[in-house]
């Protein structure tokens, strides 16, 4: 006898996952012919593999692996340095183009996304899934990249669906199959159930998604806390978590963190580093109209350990040369001059709006209010890339030699062929194709 | 003399939204504003599918006889039919080339604009990138 389905719905909501195949390794490739079809590994600055072309996978390549590592598994990988620019770019082109068909996108991350396109199937005449294959088809010609799409009844099993063909795949999982496509998943392999979970339900010898989603919702209710009560509802095929569409309006903190390379213990040139993330802070704190009230800034040492201090002002500010004035005077506090220092960071927090507010040239000196000094380890912020045209003095140093220098320090081929009337530090907001065109 | 606010309304690209001409000043009224109102930016003027929309530098001589000089930077979209004459981006022996695109017929192949060079005649399928939608030089930076 068949087994029973979990639900006899097809697609009360229509949930998409759309995926691009090995996102940065990818964007590389499409714009250089030279890579296709070769192990393409990107992440050189930071000395580990980021993201690697479905080739260097082949070879065993996988994230995290260290270059001298990669270098052995795979001796003719290319490795090149991420260019945050372009993917960044393409990345907000990919938003776009699955926003031409719907509103209700949430960006997950820099590489993913999930759309709801419920009740579209008037609109395009036509299914789910061929409205489905129309955007991966516009992904693919318009962005020269392919993306594996997932469509299920909820996030869960859109999910499911984009992972079960990669790369370029497109996985339909209505509600009265989704048992079908359980029956061959591991427990951990479901979103949200990590290793403790896993471990947790082995102890019922609850080993595969099928037994996971077949238990009594009863039990289930008493044994798991709420998320995971949700993920077992979807895996029953409701439409239980909602899709955050909202664009980031507001921050809670604005962090800049960066490392740099050789380690420095000369107190200019690691005032230079923090001075940069000051100003990159800064700036995006008055992009979004907001003032930080606290900050907390920290070193970090060769050997890892971080030493921080945390400081209020006597009043909100975004401005970078009043926060490094005050900085300077304060640094020696856990600046050591023995310590070699590999990073530097900076947290704003406690951030008000100003939207309002008068510029005050004879407005009150800032002054420091209260300070406390950290020892808790800092906890390591997702890079990003900074764009301005002015820098402070204070920066020069940091801005006059390379982020990392050596190997590390090879910069993406975008940044280096300038065309006339940029600079390093501003760009045409435009991917370019890069190699040589005969 | 009465006075009133100048508001300015720009027509966006909605759809179903009605492009207003724009408020006038009471009192005098502005023809030169209404004038204003329909222009377009160079980037809308060059860019049709923003998404689609990538550069690329020339390098080399090959088409200089259709002005594209070595340096130019060139406007391309992806996802684009090519046509007949249509000057496109085209991936033979894994780099970039720029050319004219031929169809004759069943026969597709790639013409240069300078006598120097050959057509080239592809002894696989064509992989056609992009079509050249513009041509930018800057003279000072």
């Amino acid at each position: 006898m068949p087994a029973a389905p979990l639900t006899l719905h097809s697609f009360p909501r229509a949930i998409l996952h759309i995926d691009g195949d090995a996102f940065f390794a990818s964007c590389e490739q499409s714009r250089n012919p030279a890579l296709a079809g070769k192990p393409v590994i990107t992440g050189k600055e930071r000395g580990i593999a980021a993201s690697m072309s479905y080739e260097a996978k082949a070879k065993g390549v996988t994230r995290g692996m260290r270059l001298s590592e990669i270098k052995k598994l795979c001796p003719d990988a290319i490795l090149l340095p991420s260019d945050y620019e372009t993917y960044s770019l393409l990345s907000k082109r990919f938003f776009s183009i699955v926003r031409r068909y719907t509103p209700d996108v949430e960006e997950y991350g820099i590489d993913e996304c999930f759309a709801d396109i419920t009740g579209l199937r008037r609109t395009y005449r036509t299914s789910y899934i061929h409205i489905a294959e129309m955007i991966k088809k516009d992904l693919d010609s318009e962005l020269g990249f392919t993306f594996s799409v997932g469509l299920g009844p909820n996030k869960v099993i859109s999910k499911i669906g984009s992972k079960w063909k990669k790369p370029s795949g497109l996985t339909a999982i209505p509600g009265r199959s989704i048992h079908l496509f359980l029956e061959k998943l591991p427990a951990e392999k479901i979103w949200g159930i990590g290793p403790a979970t896993t471990a947790f339900l082995a102890k019922f010898r609850i080993t595969t998604a099928i037994q996971f989603a077949r238990q009594k919702e009863e039990w289930i209710k008493a044994k798991f806390s709420k998320p995971f009560y949700e993920i077992w509802q979807e895996l029953n095929g409701r439409f239980v978590i909602q899709l955050e569409t909202k664009e980031k309006d507001s921050y809670a903190s604005i962090q800049k963190v960066k490392t740099f390379t050789p380690p420095s213990n000369d107190r200019e040139f690691v005032f230079s580093q923090l001075s940069k993330n000051v100003e990159n802070a800064c700036m995006k704190a008055r992009r979004y109209n907001l003032e930080a009230k606290e900050i907390i800034f920290f070193l970090r040492t060769q050997d890892f350990l971080d030493s921080g201090l945390r400081i209020k002002f006597s009043r909100p500010t975004s401005f970078p040369n009043e926060i490094m004035a005050e900085i300077d005077t304060v640094l020696n506090e856990i600046f050591n001059p023995r310590c070699s220092y590999r990073a530097t960071g900076i947290w704003l927090f406690n951030l008000k709006n100003c939207d309002n507010k008068q510029l005050d040239i004879f407005g009150a000196h800032l002054r420091i209010e209260k300070m406390s000094r950290l020892f808790a380890s800092m906890d390591k912020v997702r890079l990003k890339y900074g764009k301005h045209t002015l820098f402070l003095g204070t920066s020069f140093m940091a801005n006059k030699f390379g982020q990392h220098l050596g190997d590390r320090g090879d910069l993406p081929e975008r940044k280096t062929r300038l065309l006339p009337g940029e600079t390093a530090r501003k760009r045409l907001g435009i991917p370019m194709f890069v190699g040589e065109v005969k | 003399m009465p006075t009133g606010t100048l508001l300015k309304v720009i027509p966006i690209q909605n759809l179903g939204s009605i492009p207003l001409l724009g408020i006038v000043e009471a009192g005098f009224p502005s023809p030169a504003e209404e004038e204003l109102i329909d222009t377009m930016t160079l980037d809308e003027y060059l860019i049709k599918n923003k998404e689609a929309t990538y550069l690329l530098q020339a390098s080399g001589d090959s088409m200089i006889d259709a002005g594209i000089l070595p340096g130019d930077l060139v406007l391309v979209e992806r996802g684009k039919e090519a046509k007949d004459g249509d000057i496109v981006i085209a991936e033979v022996d894994h780099k970039w080339t720029m050319k004219y695109l031929r169809k004759r017929g069943q026969k597709i192949f790639l013409q240069s604009a300078n006598k120097k060079y050959p057509p080239i005649y592809p002894t696989e399928e064509l992989k056609i990138a992009a079509v050249v939608q513009a041509v930018i030089r800057k003279y000072h930076k």
